[in-house]
Parts: structure tokens; C-alpha cells; sequence
């Protein structure tokens, strides 16, 4: 008799591959194209403040509470949130143009680019 | 099985998925984005393969509501984002393989269930931060939700056969 179920089959293991495939591609191709970033697009609510990243520093924004970002060798980073789950903080530094930091309770999210191609950041990172 | 029995049997499914949650979130995974192994979502996927598809839907909502006394609006809005968008395509997932008359392939009712979770998740995050570059993080949460649909399948696999011992399945076919 029939058991009902299957754990999986080949057509559905080459999709899951598939899917993985591309989603890596998309992962490793915008690192390798985009160069590195020059600003940071930091967002807090509804005010968008530009961070210069050749400046190295810690620093606070008046409309991010008391969230701390610190600059370092060209990257970004948030270095201290009041946010519950610290998700952002334990994002790192991003420094190649494209990438973001969100921090959705404190509706923060820092993105960094190239400045030339400011408009075209979004393209490049759904590559 | 009767209503009382039914609900009964839902309520305590909803306390298993919560703890199960819960126990999950208070274990520091070091992983960028709050990447979590979903394990809990093997009860909804139960709840679905074996009651239907709305006590499915119905726990998971459930479930945030758990969140929300946990960790508030922001956590609840994703969590019900992405419970509910999972629910819907393992449903959809189920559906396919029943009307195609094949049976159904665990992995894959899993790792959709795990990949639209976190999309789900994704789509709530950049409504609440206001911020479509939230779009940057969709490869590696795909990725990381078929690695967590593999996982909570190969549990599926591992307890399916000991649930039809109890002839859960049996009682469950009748239903629908």
C-alpha cells in the first residue's frame, strides 16, 4: 500500500537546487561587480541623513535615539542599539556598495554605496 | 473526534509550538539577521498534513499572538508575516500534490514552508522600516530557509512514521 508521503524526489531536489543556485548567484555576483562603498544612507524613521565612510569615528544621530554608529577602514556598522534583539548590531560592518543594515524595531536601516551610481545601488543588489 | 476533543487537541499543539519557539529563542545563535532553525513550525506543518489547513492557519496566528505578549508589535508583525504566508504555500504545496495525485514530498511542503516564512518575514521588516533596501537580504534568507526546511523536514520524516502508529493520519483522512 501506498504510504502517503515521500521524503523527496529527484524532480523536487533539482528545484530546491535550483533555487539555491540562483540565490547564491545573486549573493556572490553584486559582491564581486560592486567596488567599495563611499557613503552610508543612514534612515531613522521618516529622516534620511548621508555618513561619509573615509571618516573614521563613532558618532550618535539626534533622530536615531540613542543608537551608536561607528566608521571604520571604509565600512559601517551600528555599534549599539537599544533594540531588543541586537539583529543589527550582530550585522557587522558592510563596506561594499549595496549592502544594508536594517533594524526593524527602531526603524533604522543604513545602506551603503558607491555615490556615483546612488540610483542604481537597488539594481545592483538584486543583480 | 469530537469538538471538544478537537480543540483540545489544538490548544495543546499551540502550547507545544510556542515552548518549542520559545526554548528556540532563548538559545544565541550567532548568525546575522536572527537566523533560527524554525523548528516549531514543524507542529504547524502536523497541523496541516493531518487536521487541514485552517486549524493550520488558526495556530499560527495563534503563535504570534504569543510573540506579541513575548516581544511586542514589531515582532509580532513579522511573525505573523511570515507564519502566515508559509501556511498558505505549504497549503498551496499540499494542494499541488494532491491534485496532481502524487503523494506528498515532505522536503519540499518544508522548504517552502521555511524559504516563504523568511520572505514573509522580509516583506514585514521593510514595511516596518520604511526601507526597500531590505530587498539585499532576500538570497541569504532564501538560503537559510531552505537549510531550515531540510532540517524541520528530516524531523517531519523522522516522526511521520510514529504518528501513523497512532493512527492519527486515519482519524485525519476522515475529516477532510
Amino acid at each position: 500500500m501506498n504510504k502517503g508521503y515521500h521524503f523527496v524526489s529527484l524532480k523536487e531536489l533539482l528545484i530546491i537546487s535550483g533555487v539555491l543556485i540562483v540565490s547564491a548567484a545573486a549573493i556572490v555576483i553584486p559582491e564581486l561587480v560592486s567596488g567599495d562603498a563611499e557613503i552610508a544612507v543612514i534612515q531613522c524613521g521618516d529622516s534620511v541623513i548621508t555618513a561619509d565612510l573615509s571618516q573614521s569615528g563613532e558618532f550618535t544621530l539626534e533622530e536615531c535615539g540613542s543608537t551608536v554608529f561607528e566608521i571604520s577602514d571604509g565600512k559601517i556598522r551600528i555599534k549599539e542599539s537599544v533594540c531588543p534583539d541586537k539583529i543589527c548590531e550582530r550585522t557587522g560592518f558592510i563596506g561594499s556598495a549595496g549592502q544594508s543594515i536594517i533594524c526593524v524595531p527602531e526603524r533604522i536601516s543604513v545602506t551603503v554605496t558607491s555615490g556615483s551610481d546612488k540610483s542604481d545601488s537597488a539594481d545592483a543588489v538584486v543583480g | 473526534m469530537g469538538k471538544s476533543r478537537y480543540i483540545a487537541k489544538i490548544g495543546i499543539l499551540l502550547a507545544l509550538a510556542s515552548a518549542i519557539q520559545f526554548l528556540e529563542s532563548m538559545i544565541p545563535i550567532p548568525l546575522p539577521l536572527g537566523v533560527k532553525p524554525g523548528i516549531s513550525s514543524v507542529v504547524i506543518m502536523y497541523i496541516l498534513m493531518f487536521m487541514g489547513f485552517r486549524p493550520a492557519l488558526v495556530t499560527a496566528v495563534l503563535k504570534s499572538g504569543f510573540v506579541f505578549a513575548v516581544r511586542g508589535f514589531s515582532a509580532f508583525c513579522m511573525s505573523v508575516s511570515g507564519g502566515v504566508l508559509s501556511v498558505l504555500m505549504m497549503g498551496l504545496c499540499l494542494l499541488i500534490f494532491r491534485r496532481t495525485s502524487k503523494d506528498m514530498g515532505i522536503l519540499a511542503v518544508s522548504v517552502t514552508g521555511g524559504v516563504f516564512h523568511n520572505i514573509g518575514q522580509l516583506a514585514a521588516a521593510s514595511v516596518i522600516a520604511g526601507s526597500i533596501y531590505t530587498i539585499s537580504y532576500l538570497p541569504v534568507l532564501v538560503i537559510a530557509g531552505i537549510i531550515s526546511g531540510i532540517f524541520t523536514g528530516t524531523i517531519m520524516r523522522i516522526l511521520l512514521p510514529h504518528l501513523e502508529r497512532k493512527n492519527v493520519y486515519k482519524s485525519s483522512s476522515e475529516r477532510s
